[in-house]
């Protein structure tokens, strides 16, 4: 089909016009000045002959040179095969966890993969297809082809992943492509309904929507916790696993536990339809990777595991820097209300000397109103600023101020977890900190209407650190000051956990910052550096190489009910009610305009010819 | 800057024949300016077949653009006005294959255009954000990332301008930038600060459980970003019941304001706040959610041998379950504390409580319950605690009440002996023929006498069905013999009636001018009268101070009850002695514990010490004096929260501490005797009612805050998180703000593109080409 994708080019016609002028302006009677006219006497007069337009060679060479240039100017090209009603298909293939699901037909990613074999398979030879597969986010795994080939082999190398389902930005993505493409579809493999989607109805309309499944009897583990309190003794840790019913009948299960490989407790665990029961473990036996285990056959499987870790809660070893003794006999109580914690006092002076005796690497130092800016860079372990004094350039603050409570903290930090009451935090005498750019106000306090970071906590150099504006009460260990005691001894657990050892936790599909070096990818986990952030596809433990060369744990979950509820009501089709709005492109068109400048270079170098013999 | 080029450099060539034709052209006369225009077409159209462009700093596959604009209630209108100025702003400096779209996100994100060369209009932007049926307390900028990224076409280079406050409350921005591939810069835009709420509330500070019936101490954090203070509402409602508004004037910057609310039947319930502003504005968006477990009504073991106790009175009248248990029972119930929240020691005496029973209460403090002494002299004075393993426990220590002679206040106190006939009874042979506890009852009460000083004031009745005084009340010095000699001369006889004995004792005491003022009452009889004829007299004793040590003779039971509600009201002991022979040391025993009481030192001001959540609404000034209390001395990590001036001492009134996992706080004060005052006081219940809370324990589902799951954190601070769009723009590699060139301007490493000149060159030729004809054709 012939088109025009520059049709106010016709207007370069007028130039034709001007030609025709031109010519006849050529052919009026002109006045010369002769010598004789004895010779002009003898040509007898043609008044009427010269008036007429008379085309020649030269007038038809110039009137096609210019309508070359005017066809090519209107840019005429012609729709290549295949572009038009073959249009082509954008596939969106669900690949989240609920795909695994075994239906009675097989796996309902399998079921999708068959029916989009059958989709290809009706589709014209020469159409194309694009393939986007959907889970935590869409990826396109064979952009617009037409070779079947490469498209099968891609859908072969295909499996459902471990993570939550996102089906929306699949779903807009091959929108887009489709709307590029005239007469190209989208249709929808999943095993969501269309309402569950959360695509609005004009999206939805646009889509041959399919989905699939239809059991329901799983059983999921939705949560497995591990209450360690601040430097408790191992006796103190408590582990216990969620356990939920997703399934419209009752179900018994065992839950199996089991610690860096070495089985632990089992738990025969009875559940109603639809209910979650709390499943307690006990006291672990000791730290390491904790494995919870269901026993039993359900329809989905990646749930029916659980992975943490249980930390092994060294001794608090705290240097403490300070020119107070109160301050040091605060700490020292402080301290004392852990298993096994050490505190060694030095003043600022004795601080160098101390650093050179032992490394501190692994020792908490905690600097009592005081912030040295030359600390930075010495290869110490974790620090904690206790009411830096205002003007100091590695924890900044304003100035003192009285009577600091605490109204404001974000309870997922991991400083916080555990802590209840952060409400009840007061301090008679703080220090007004000012946000550093390396670090984030997990708490906040106000005093006098004016509020303000309270525990700014953050990493920098691999190191961590934290800033509390509080001045440790003296003593600390009364009904008052246990609220910011507990705060105190929560930062110094932080502070103290060795950064580099500590698994990755994470639930997968969700990309999270981690703490410490960058990561390397492996097989089930993605990585990028700067910042450095993992996305875990696979559920499970892995072991990540690092930039520095060593090894660190990934601990990957998947605790989603949405996901895990994988009752669906046997699926259904949902024709598409509209085409995908069309845009304007290039796509699928044969320029001719080229070809039109090249009959018009020919005519320029023709008519130069004819006017040259002419002449 | 611009750089020429060509798609086919070999077409070029034919610029070399160029020259030729010039030449050639240029040999005949008057052809020159014709030869030069033909040239000049001619070089126009080697340029067009050889694909002669001009390269600019713009992507080959265009820019696209996405709009994604916050639409949740920190942010309102703010984003959409943003957004259509930076519509407004690019829209002129889009290109021929630039488009752009839009998403809105609040809990979750939606397409409200796709990316297209027509931006949607601001009007189409409001109208689908509209209806994009986002819930608006919540921001994940995680989301709108996760959706902007890949709505771009392949091969169009992506760029998200961000309108947003940063406010994150799900997910995470920076990570999910990180991830995308490829990289799409992130371009935060500024809101206008006048669009911005001015003012939030920051957080719902409420515990994660509270006890039903009482007053929950709910504070709404609000930060205001106005200049001056504001009148503003807060509006509360629980489980969508009626709404209460709370009037609040808030200053520039934090504010917290006092939400009343009761806690009204077990279970979660579900409590909104907004604000109002100004009060009798509408409600500003972005409802603050907070959820709180009820409980069952504290449970209140209350271990006291009085009948009638003013504190339990007080715990129950706000709704709190007092058990009450006799101080000899606490040794049964202490296996089964943990099903009490708190336990309430109110003047018990060492002596009445078995040691078992404070062993077990010992560890159960220490395991996390909580505990709370009360009571005057008859507790804190009592040596025996000294040693006991309640001692400890407590965040006083207990003195010996026994000051120096010279130190001590002189008492007033008066003898009331029953002389009725039965006194004359005897269980073993009388040789003197008057019964042995009649005997021993005259002998108590010269062995009393002996004990005072020449400056208190002692009288003393006999009774039988009427009254006979022995003596009016007198200094010791004055009366002592006269006394003494009229006791010995006391006979039996009579029936038995002690009501107007004591009304005499009363009104004789509550005239005379000493701090401690007491009765001492023996009797062995059944009384002619009711009980209940004795209430008012009961009330008037306990209302004037005076207290009553009532002493039971015999082994049979008549009159207990009666007895034992004149000495529990009236803040002083009973003994129920079998044996006749005992009575001389006890009532040495009771008197001495009156001389030596140092609280009967003065009758003084309550001050605050140390503010506590106990304290909290009450108000130094409204605090009642205390006539009498038992002096102890703080411990060292006690908090003292109320005090009473003792000259150069501050006596503890309130002393509270942290005994391992639980709580412990002392009154040593009776509040039937020495600060009897409290009672009738307003805030008496609310002291009470705010202390039990305090004291206790916090259970493991406060630990695990249920609340703060739910709580609103979408309004958590007026202004934007600058900090998070700078480092999201940094992470991403793009600015703040930027200019519509530099958005759409190629980034390093993407293809610039390629301006076609065929446009502008074919419009040349034709002109060209006309000219030249013309210099021919007219020139000739």
């Amino acid at each position: 089909m012939l088109g025009l994708a520059n049709p106010l080019g016709l207007l370069a016609l007028a130039s034709v016009a001007v030609l025709v002028a031109l010519t006849l302006l050529a052919r009026r009677a002109r006045t010369s000045v002769v010598s004789s006219l004895l010779l002009w006497k003898q040509i007898p007069a043609r008044r009427i002959e010269r008036q007429r337009f008379r085309p020649d060679l030269l007038f038809v060479l110039r009137l096609l040179l210019l309508l070359a240039l005017a066809g090519g100017y209107v840019r005429p090209y012609l729709l290549r095969p295949g572009s038009g009603d073959a249009g082509g298909l954008a596939v969106v293939l669900d690949v989240s966890a609920s795909m695994q699901v075994r239906e009675t037909e097989g796996r309902r990613f399998d079921v999708a993969r068959r029916r989009l074999d059958a989709l290809v398979a009706a589709l014209p030879a020469d159409a194309p297809v694009l393939l986007v597969t959907a889970a935590d986010r869409p990826r396109v795994v064979q952009r617009w082809t037409t070779e079947r080939a490469p498209l099968a082999e891609r859908l072969a190398s295909l499996a459902p992943l471990d993570t939550p389902t996102a089906l929306a930005p699949a779903v807009q993505l091959a929108l887009g492509e489709a709307a590029r493409r005239p007469g190209a579809r989208v249709a929808v493999l999943t095993d969501l309904p269309p309402a569950a989607s959360g695509l609005a109805p004009a999206a939805l309309a646009a889509v041959d929507w399919t989905a699939i499944g239809r059991r329901d009897d799983n059983v999921a583990i939705t949560a497995v916790q591990v209450e360690a309190p601040p430097f408790a003794a191992p006796a103190d840790v408590r582990a216990e696993a969620v356990v939920r019913n997703f399934g419209a009948g009752p179900r018994t299960v065992s839950v199996e536990a089991s610690l860096d490989d070495t089985a632990w407790v089992r738990h025969a665990v009875g559940l109603p339809a639809r209910s979650a029961r709390r499943v307690a473990l006990g006291v672990p036996p000791g730290p390491g990777v904790l494995r919870v285990q269901l026993g039993g056959d359900d329809a989905l499987a990646v749930d029916d595991q659980a992975v943490a870790w249980v930390p092994s809660q060294p001794p608090l070893d705290v240097l403490v820097v300070t020119e107070s003794d109160a301050f040091a006999a605060a700490f020292r109580a402080l301290v004392a209300t852990t298993a096994h914690g050490h505190v060694e006092v030095v003043n600022r002076a004795g601080l160098d000397e101390r650093a050179g005796v032992a490394g501190l690497a692994g020792v908490v130092t905690v600097f009592d109103r005081l912030a040295p800016a030359d600390d930075e860079g010495r290869g110490r372990g974790a620090v904690l600023y206790v009411a830096p004094p205002p003007g100091n350039a590695v924890c900044p603050s304003a100035r003192r101020v009285d009577d600091a409570s605490v109204v404001d903290w974000e309870p997922g930090h991991p400083v916080l977890a555990g802590l209840a009451g952060l409400e009840a935090v007061e301090a008679a005498r703080a220090t007004q900190l000012v946000l550093p750019q390396w670090g984030a106000a997990i708490v906040t306090a106000a005093s006098r209407h004016a509020a303000y970071p309270f525990l700014v906590v953050g990493e920098k150099d691999g190191r961590r650190r934290a800033c509390l504006a509080a001045e440790l009460p003296a003593p600390p260990a009364t009904s008052d000051a246990m609220p910011l005691v507990l705060l105190t001894l929560g930062t110094l657990r932080w502070l103290a956990e060795p950064l580099a050892e500590l698994p990755i936790t994470v639930p997968t599909g969700v990309p999270v910052v981690v703490p410490g070096d960058a990561v390397t990818a492996v097989p089930g986990v993605l990585a990028v550096s700067d910042p450095a952030v993992v996305l875990a596809e696979r559920a499970g433990l892995h072991r990540v190489p690092t930039a520095a060369g060593s090894e660190r744990l990934v601990l990957a979950n998947l605790f989603d009910d949405a996901e895990s509820d994988v009752g669906r009501d046997g699926g259904g089709a949902w024709p598409a009610s509209i085409a995908p709005a069309p845009e304007p492109g290039d796509s699928g068109r044969a320029d001719l305009s080229w070809w039109f400048y090249a009959a018009a270079a020919a005519l320029l170098a023709l008519e130069w010819l004819a006017w040259g013999l002419a002449a | 800057m611009s750089a020429f080029g060509v798609l086919a450099p070999r077409v070029l060539w034919l610029l070399l024949a160029v020259p030729l034709v010039t030449l050639a052209v240029a040999r005949r006369p008057r052809s020159g300016r014709a030869a030069a225009l033909r040239a000049l077409a001619a070089t126009g159209l080697v340029l067009v077949l050889a694909g002669a462009y001009l390269r600019r700093p713009r992507p080959t596959g265009g820019a696209c653009v996405i709009l994604a604009i916050d639409v949740s209630s920190s942010v309102r209108r703010a984003g959409l006005e943003a957004a259509a100025r930076a519509r407004a702003a690019i829209g002129a400096a889009l290109g021929p294959h630039d488009v752009v779209g839009a998403i809105v996100f609040a809990d979750g994100a939606r397409v409200v255009a796709a990316p297209s060369a027509t931006p949607p209009s601001p009007n189409a932007l409001v109208a689908a954000a509209e209806a994009a049926g986002l819930d608006p307390d919540a921001s994940d900028i995680a989301a709108a990332l996760r959706l902007a990224e890949p709505l771009c076409p392949d091969g169009m280079q992506a760029a998200v301008l961000l309108a947003s406050d940063g406010q994150e409350t799900r997910g995470n921005a920076l990570a999910e930038a990180a991830f995308a591939n490829p990289a799409v810069p992130v371009f935060p835009l500024s809101l206008d600060a006048t669009a911005l709420p001015p003012a939030v509330i920051r957080r719902i500070l409420a515990p994660a459980t509270a006890p039903d019936r009482t007053v929950v101490p709910l504070e709404a954090v609000v930060e205001s970003g106005m200049a001056a203070p504001v009148e503003a509402a807060l509006v509360i409602a629980a489980d969508d019941g009626t709404p209460q508004q709370v009037a609040a004037s808030l200053l520039p910057g934090l504010t917290v304001v006092a939400l009343p609310y009761r806690a009204r039947g077990a279970g979660r319930h579900a409590l909104d706040a907004a604000l109002r502003l100004p009060a009798d504005g509408p409600l500003l968006p972005g409802a603050v959610h907070v959820a709180l477990d009820v409980t069952a009504s504290p449970h209140i073991l209350l271990v006291t041998a009085r009948t009638t106790t003013a504190v339990g009175a007080a715990l129950a009248e706000r709704g709190m379950r007092v058990e009450r248990v006799a101080p000899d029972a606490l040794a049964t119930r202490v296996a089964r504390l943990d099903a009490a929240d708190v336990v309430v020691l109110d003047d018990v005496a060492k002596g009445d409580v078995p040691p078992a029973a404070l062993g077990g209460l010992t560890s159960w403090v220490a395991r996390g319950g909580a505990l709370v002494v009360t009571g005057g002299p008859h507790l804190f004075g009592d040596p025996a605690w000294l040693e006991s393993p309640l001692a400890p426990l407590l965040p006083v220590e207990l003195l010996s009440q026994a000051p120096e002679p010279k130190e001590r206040e002189p008492i007033a106190l008066e003898l009331v002996i029953d002389r009725s006939n039965s006194m004359g009874f005897s269980s073993r042979p009388d040789p003197t023929g008057e019964g042995e506890k009649m005997e021993y009852a005259r002998r108590a009460a010269l062995a009393v006498l002996d004990q005072l000083g020449p400056h208190d004031l002692v009288g003393a009745i006999a009774f039988d069905s009427q009254p006979y005084e022995l003596g009016a009340l007198a200094p010791v010095a004055e009366c002592r013999d006269a006394l003494a000699a009229r006791i010995r001369a006391l006979r039996h006889g009579g029936g038995t009636d002690f009501k107007e004995a004591l009304a005499i004792a009363r009104r004789d005491l509550d005239a005379a001018d000493r701090p401690v003022r007491h009765i001492i009452l023996l009797t062995d009889g059944d009384t002619n009268r009711r009980s209940d004829d004795h209430r008012d007299l009961i009330a008037d004793l306990a209302r004037d101070d005076i207290s009553v040590t009532a002493i039971r003779i015999g082994q049979d039971t008549g009159n207990l009850e009666l007895l034992q509600q004149i000495a529990g009201d009236t803040g002083g002991e009973f003994h129920h002695v079998a044996d006749a022979t005992a009575l001389p040391q006890l009532m040495i025993r009771d008197t001495r514990r009156l001389i030596d009481a140092p609280g009967s030192l003065v009758n003084a001001q309550a001050h605050v010490g140390q503010w506590g959540p106990m304290l909290a609404g009450l108000s130094e000034e409204d605090f009642p004096r205390v006539a009498r209390w038992a002096t102890t001395k703080l411990k060292d990590d006690a908090e003292l929260r109320l005090y009473l001036d003792a000259g150069s001492r501050r006596d503890p009134l309130l002393a509270t501490w942290q005994y391992e996992l639980g709580r412990v706080a002392v009154l040593p004060v009776d509040f039937q005797s020495g600060a009897a005052e409290w009672v009738g006081w307003e805030g008496f219940g609310k002291l009470w009612t705010q202390l039990v809370l305090w004291a206790m324990p916090r259970t493991a589902e406060a630990a695990a805050r249920p609340g703060d799951v739910a709580a609103g954190r979408e309004l958590r601070a007026v202004g934007p998180n600058r900090p998070l769009l700078r480092q999201l723009a940094a992470t991403t590699g793009a600015t703040i703000d930027p200019a519509p060139a530099a958005l759409l301007a190629a980034r390093p490493g993407v293809e610039h593109e390629a301006i076609p000149l065929t446009p502008y060159l074919v419009p040349l030729i034709i002109l060209a080409v006309l000219g030249d004809v013309a210099l021919r054709q007219l020139g000739r």
